[in-house]
């Protein structure tokens, strides 16, 4: 019972990213609900770990990559905001229609 | 599952729920900042309620204590006035609803549907030993992943390098093109 | 445990204090009515509960208010004054004075600020200080918390209360306050590399993240008066003055005290805070104090074992407050001998010494390691010299590259009035 009612959790939690990312017209807000997909994702992970299958490690130690690794993403995409702010002079991506640079 | 415990979650889970939302509707940013602070911060606590300590502890340390930084300084740096701008939501604003609808349906038919796990699958203690053995390796076996944590160092001095060397200003590569 | 009969084990003490307590409160809840009789594990496990946290607070709380004095004096005297002397005998209660002032102060907040960041900065700040409290064993049987991975933990508690910083600066409303903040969380987030860098060594040889076994690692001594502390081998030597320095400026204290110097920016981060606020904040950089040196000392200094096996009779926990107010001595001495560094200097230090050097410390302490199992004749001195070969030569080529860089770029020219 637990198992599905984290799974729910994470579902919702993912599907709330998802809206944010593909609605909103900042760019940062964009990569935060990157995050907040990323870590429904984790949780799926550890719940589905801890309650069907605990003898396999991979169940703890993807999250933990993933956590890595989704930092090192969001530095890079929020230093990509940066230089493209730079450009643009706005961090609006419907105004990021362009290629001339 | 015990009835207080299962409290704990639901609070736990009900105030992740609102701020995921408010961290994704929200006007001001910094606001949306500070409520995505508090999701990570909720998300560990769930990792804590799981039994995973350390991967809770490292959410803090990594996503409390420096994504969430990042996160701030990058909308710092790419303010056009000093307020809190009225941050519209795009045009397609149903889209994401609509997209995600079904895959949200499909996910809860699916976890509905899920067989409850045997009971003989005893809830693990995750200690911190086993973590590391199954990282780095032991006399006795072990370290299954030390090539993904080779290769998540090198990813991670990459990404160091090339978002200070992005986000540095290349005003004299500006000037050579103009 | 009867305390009449056993003789009195000043190591036992706490837990003899906590068994009377939870006895007494036992006694006293079996006066209640039969219906809530049912409740009693759950309250007896909250009020364990505060027999943790109220001991902390009061402890640290009063040991802030030391400090303070401490700092005061002892600037006063190493500048030639002398500090505060005029409320109470000798001025000891200039704490007390200096805490009502701040009670009774107008808490005054701009009236573009952002209440509620505003409200919560501080406490935020507060909460992450006192949080790492809890993993740190302060005696042989003073451990609030024994958490697995305790000091994961208390680099989580500290990396979150950086956030309160930039909650803080921005929350003013205030541009200065704004730059303030940007550049204290530059320095933080800089020097934090430095400080988990110099622990990791001590996980590697200690071979656990839990405090008590980093300790209980520590224990034993070589001829009966040198210790085991980590500190005595070359990488400990290292990593503790690493860590010392890092600490520095993860406390904001000089030299690295750029972020809330009264000269630089008014107040930084903290312009717009006044009255109790303002207090709260300078109770946060106080315990943050203390606790990193209890770290420190948990991690390097051998925790609660006395230096000497003839000292063993004093109980841990006096071991453990000497160490500590020996650190913060340190602390102090160094705000009034050092003089401030720049915002550029400071950043050049982190990344282009400290960094390094750490990163170096944690080869030789692998290679420490692996030469434990070391048999042959005059193991130890070739250890040592190894060790003491490599960190010193390391040390003193990034000395000199560091040196360098800034003596080159300074080269002054003058420009003299017509």
């Amino acid at each position: 019972m637990e198992l599905k009612f984290c799974l729910f959790i994470s579902a919702l939690l993912f599907s709330i990213g998802f809206v944010g990312a593909v609605t909103r017209k900042n760019a940062i807000l964009v990569l935060i609900g990157i995050e907040l997909m990323l870590n429904a994702a984790n949780i799926n992970f550890i719940v589905f770990w801890k309650y069907a299958a605990p003898h396999d490690a991979g169940g703890l130690m993807f999250p933990l990559f993933s956590i890595a690794v989704a930092a090192a993403e969001a530095a890079v995409g929020l230093a990509l905001i940066i230089a493209a702010y730079r450009h643009f002079k706005t961090t609006d991506i419907s105004q990021m229609n362009r290629l001339k640079g | 599952m015990d009835f207080w415990s299962f409290i704990v979650l639901g609070v736990i889970s009900f105030v992740l729920l609102t701020s995921a939302s408010a961290a994704m509707s929200l006007s001001n940013l910094i606001h949306c900042a500070l409520c995505l602070v508090l999701s990570f911060v909720c998300i560990a606590c769930i990792y804590l309620w799981l039994g995973v300590e350390f991967l809770g502890f490292v959410q803090v340390l990594v996503y409390v204590g420096a994504v969430s930084i990042l996160v701030v300084f990058t909308i710092l740096l790419t303010r056009r006035g000093f307020e809190g701008e009225i941050i519209d939501f795009s045009g397609t604003v149903l889209l994401g609803p609509v997209l995600i609808l079904p895959v949200l349906l499909t996910l809860w038919w699916a976890v509905g549907s899920l067989p409850t796990p045997p009971d003989h699958i005893k809830t693990p203690v995750a200690h911190v030993a086993q973590i590391g053995i199954e990282l780095g390796g032991n006399e006795s076996g072990g370290g299954h992943y030390i090539l993904p944590m080779l290769g998540v160092g090198i990813l991670l001095t990459a990404a160091l390098i090339g978002g200070a060397s992005m986000a540095s200003s290349k005003r004299r590569k500006e000037e050579k093109w103009n | 445990m009867n305390l009449l009969t056993d003789r009195l084990d000043l190591e036992k003490l706490p837990l003899l204090l906590q068994q009377l307590v939870l006895d007494v409160f036992s006694r006293l809840f079996h006066f209640l009515p039969e219906s809530l009789l049912a409740y009693e594990p759950a309250v007896k496990s909250l009020v364990s509960i505060f027999l943790v946290i109220v001991p902390i607070i009061g402890v640290f709380c009063t040991l802030f208010a030391v400090v303070v004095m401490m700092e005061r004096k002892g600037l006063g005297r190493m500048q030639n004054r002398l500090g505060p002397n005029r409320v109470g005998p000798f001025g000891m209660l200039q704490p007390a004075a200096d805490g009502i002032k701040m009670l009774i102060k107008e808490d005054i907040v701009p009236a573009n600020a952002d209440h509620l960041v505003h409200f919560l900065a501080p406490c935020l700040l507060v909460l992450g200080s006192l949080i790492s409290f809890s993993v740190i064993p302060f005696g042989k049987n003073l451990l609030p918390i024994d958490l697995e991975c305790g000091l994961v933990f208390y680099f989580a508690g500290g990396a979150a209360s950086e956030l309160s910083i930039f909650m803080a600066g921005w929350s003013s409303h205030n541009k200065y306050s704004l730059l303030g903040a940007m550049r204290a969380l530059a320095q933080l987030l800089s020097y934090e590399i430095p400080l988990i860098l110099s622990t990791v060594p001590v996980v590697m040889l200690a071979s656990s993240l839990e405090p008590s076994r980093i300790v209980a690692h520590q224990a034993g001594y070589t001829a009966w008066i040198i210790p085991h502390w980590f500190v005595c081998t070359p990488w400990g030597a290292i990593g503790f003055l690493l860590f010392f320095i890092a600490s520095l400026a993860e406390t904001n204290r000089s030299p690295f005290d750029l972020p809330e110097a009264e000269s630089e920016l008014i107040a930084g981060h903290l312009t717009e805070y006044s009255g109790f606020k303002y207090a709260l904040f300078f109770m946060a950089e106080y315990l943050a104090m203390i606790s990193i040196s209890a770290i420190g000392i948990t991690l390097f200094l051998g925790g609660w074992h006395a230096p000497c096996k003839f000292f063993e009779f004093i109980p841990s926990y006096f071991w453990f407050g000497g160490k500590l107010l020996f650190l913060l001595w340190m602390f102090i001495w160094i705000r009034a001998t050092v003089p401030r560094l720049r915002i550029d200097q400071l950043m050049a230090f982190a990344w282009k010494f400290m960094i390094p050097l750490g990163l170096v410390n944690i080869l030789v302490a692998a290679f420490w390691y692996k030469s434990l199992s070391w048999n042959f004749e005059g193991h130890d001195f070739l250890r040592w010299g190894i060790a003491v070969a490599v960190l010193g030569g390391c040390y003193c080529a990034l000395a000199r590259l560091l040196n360098e860089k800034s003596t080159a770029s300074s080269k002054r020219t003058y420009r003299y009035a017509e």
